[in-house]
């Protein structure tokens, strides 16, 4: 049986583009999809997926990208109603706290290997990060 | 019931489960390494979790990456597949204690036979004949000198935590002696982090013949009949078939209750294999293999059960589908590995198909062959109504393979496959010495 799970996004696309429907929003597990007819707003897509970073352009000399490190579940705070360790445009010192990863019960602080600036956030928080997922775009001070 | 598996292995074996699971309507994740993330197995599995960096030990072998990949994406068990972490109790119950179902014996059943002096007592005590020696793991190197000379040269040093050919020292004289205790010792340390070894008297050129079991853990015990993997190099199996050509239907018998009444005794839950060393008219334990083996598909082809299927559904806590007088082993069934022998990139694909051949691969145009992992890039399996003909569209199979981009073992198969000894059947496990070697020598 054909689920919102087990479909590709195409497929899906294809079957809202086949019927009468102007409006469509979809949720699951694992993404929510909005779709809207007449190209007022596109798709938009959430999925706690890898995704190929592309830093903005003016700053790809000066930017990297800190990855996960592990598989775990990404959080900015170090408690639900605490504010976060860094935000956009924070600088960070060596071996500050960027965020913690929660694995096997346990909550892995990742710090920073060197002093930076956050330029962008590239995780979504309490969601899945594998191996590699790009966290943050940083910019070395 | 489960609804989700995440499969921990890569290559064709992730690519097999992944198929199992997709026949039984279970959803499937592969976790997977960096190197793995364009491969087969990633591309047809629902999901897939990048676990960790090339190196195993960075990735396949990070039980607590692999545990969480599977909580995350909502799996029910875990399929260890083959090597890795698939005989590692400590996973198997890590795993449990997840609360996810391992797909394998008990951990308590992988930690005891895992210990080859502890499995080789059980052995003894279900009624086997194991190989002289070995009841002790070695006090000192005047214990190995000692035990030697009871037994007679030539002698077998062998990793108690050990198995699958690694740590292994043959010893033909006292004076040896000294040099190979502290070798095995050492290597015995650094590949199963336990240096104990003890000694069993050695089988020149056996043949080594196994028998397929699968048990419920509810007192449902099946044989599938019994594997000749005697064409080896360095202890990999390189041809394996069903029935064996070299043992007679009386000892066929012997050695498939023998098998039975073993993992009775070890209350074994799960697909397993007891494997046997053959010489003159005796056989002799030798170690089980607590997972699914590389060899599967040829047990598979002769008594039409799929393997991997019936592991889901006994994890699930299922008793098995069949008795053993459902089981009519049927014909003839040969499987030849092809392995690669370099790293690269497959620029050309051919691979068999026609009339009674199945190919097990993960392989396709454009794949990368890592320096990381194993060599095995495709099982074929022929089926044939006798051995003869079996052999024959082996040949046929063989001939229809093109390989590029990668050097392959594919010729020296195909040489093995046609020489007079393996024709007749007359195989030990000197064989690829003989032919090959022989070959190399005269020029």
């Amino acid at each position: 049986m054909k689920t919102i799970e087990t479909m590709e996004l195409d497929q899906l696309i294809h079957l809202f583009e086949e019927s009468s429907l102007t409006e469509l929003e979809l949720s699951c597990d694992q993404y929510t999809i909005k779709m809207k007819r007449e190209g007022e707003g596109a798709t938009a897509l959430e999925r706690p997926k890898r995704q190929a970073v592309q830093p903005r352009e003016e700053d790809t000399e000066q930017t990297e990208v800190i990855t996960s490190p592990i598989v775990g579940t990404f959080y900015l705070t170090p408690a639900p109603d605490a504010p976060p360790y860094v935000g956009v445009g924070s600088t960070v010192a060596e071996g500050d706290v960027l965020c913690t990863i929660e694995a096997m019960k346990l909550m892995n602080q990742l710090e920073a290997d060197y002093p930076c600036e956050i330029v962008r956030i590239l995780a979504k928080p309490e969601q899945m990060v594998e191996f590699g997922s790009p966290l943050f775009e940083v910019k070395r001070v | 019931m489960i609804e989700k598996i995440l499969i921990a292995n890569r290559g064709e074996i992730a690519l097999r489960i992944v198929r199992a699971c997709r026949d039984m309507g279970i959803g499937s994740v592969v976790a997977h390494s960096t190197a793995d993330r364009n491969t087969l197995a990633v591309q047809l599995a629902d999901e897939a979790v990048c676990i960790g960096d090339r190196p195993t030990e960075k990735s396949y072998l990070l039980s607590d990456n692999i545990i969480m990949a599977a909580c995350l994406t909502r799996c029910d068990a875990i399929h260890p597949g083959i090597g890795f972490l698939s005989e590692n109790a400590a996973f198997a119950q890590a795993v449990e204690e997840a609360g996810l179902v391992f797909i394998g014996p008990e951990s308590k059943t992988i930690a005891l036979l895992g210990n080859k002096v502890a499995a080789r007592k059980v052995a003894i005590k279900a009624g086997l004949t194991v190989t002289p020696g070995g009841e002790e793991a070695l006090v000192d190197l005047f214990d190995a000198k000692e035990t030697a000379k009871r037994l007679g040269y030539p002698v077998i040093l062998k990793a108690s935590a050990g198995g699958g050919g690694r740590g292994m020292r043959i010893v033909t004289t006292e004076e040896a002696m000294e040099r190979a205790y502290a070798l095995a010792k050492k290597e015995a340390l650094l590949f199963f982090a336990d240096d104990r070894v003890h000694l069993e008297r050695y089988i020149q050129n056996p043949r080594h013949v196994e028998v397929q079991l699968i048990a419920d853990g509810q007192g449902g015990v099946v044989h599938l009949g019994e594997r000749d993997c005697s064409v080896q190099k360095n202890h990999q199996k390189l041809f394996e078939e069903s029935p064996s050509p070299s043992i007679n239907d009386e000892m066929r018998e012997a050695m498939a209750n023998a098998s039975v009444n073993l993992f009775k005794e070890l209350g074994y839950r799960g697909a397993g294999t007891v494997e046997f060393l053959v010489e003159g008219g005796q056989f002799y334990f030798m170690e089980v293999n607590a997972r699914l083996q590389v060899e599967h598909p040829v047990s598979e082809v002769v008594s039409s059960i799929d393997l991997v299927r019936t592991q889901i559904h006994i994890a699930q806590g299922g008793k098995l589908p069949f008795t053993q007088e459902d089981i009519h082993l049927n014909g003839y069934a040969l499987e030849c590995r092809i392995n690669g022998l370099e790293a690269g990139t497959i620029s050309r694909l051919r691979l068999p198909s026609g009339p009674q051949v199945r190919v097990d691969t993960y392989l396709e145009p454009g794949s990368v062959i890592s320096p990381y992992y194993d060599s095995l890039l495709a099982k074929i399996i022929v089926w044939g109504r006798d051995r003869d003909e079996g052999l024959a569209i082996m040949e046929r199979a063989l001939g229809e393979v093109l390989i590029e981009g990668v050097a392959t073992n594919l010729a020296e198969q195909l040489e093995i496959l046609r020489c007079i000894q393996f024709r007749c059947g007359r195989v030990a496990t000197d064989l690829y010495d003989q032919v090959i070697g022989a070959r190399r020598t005269h020029g």
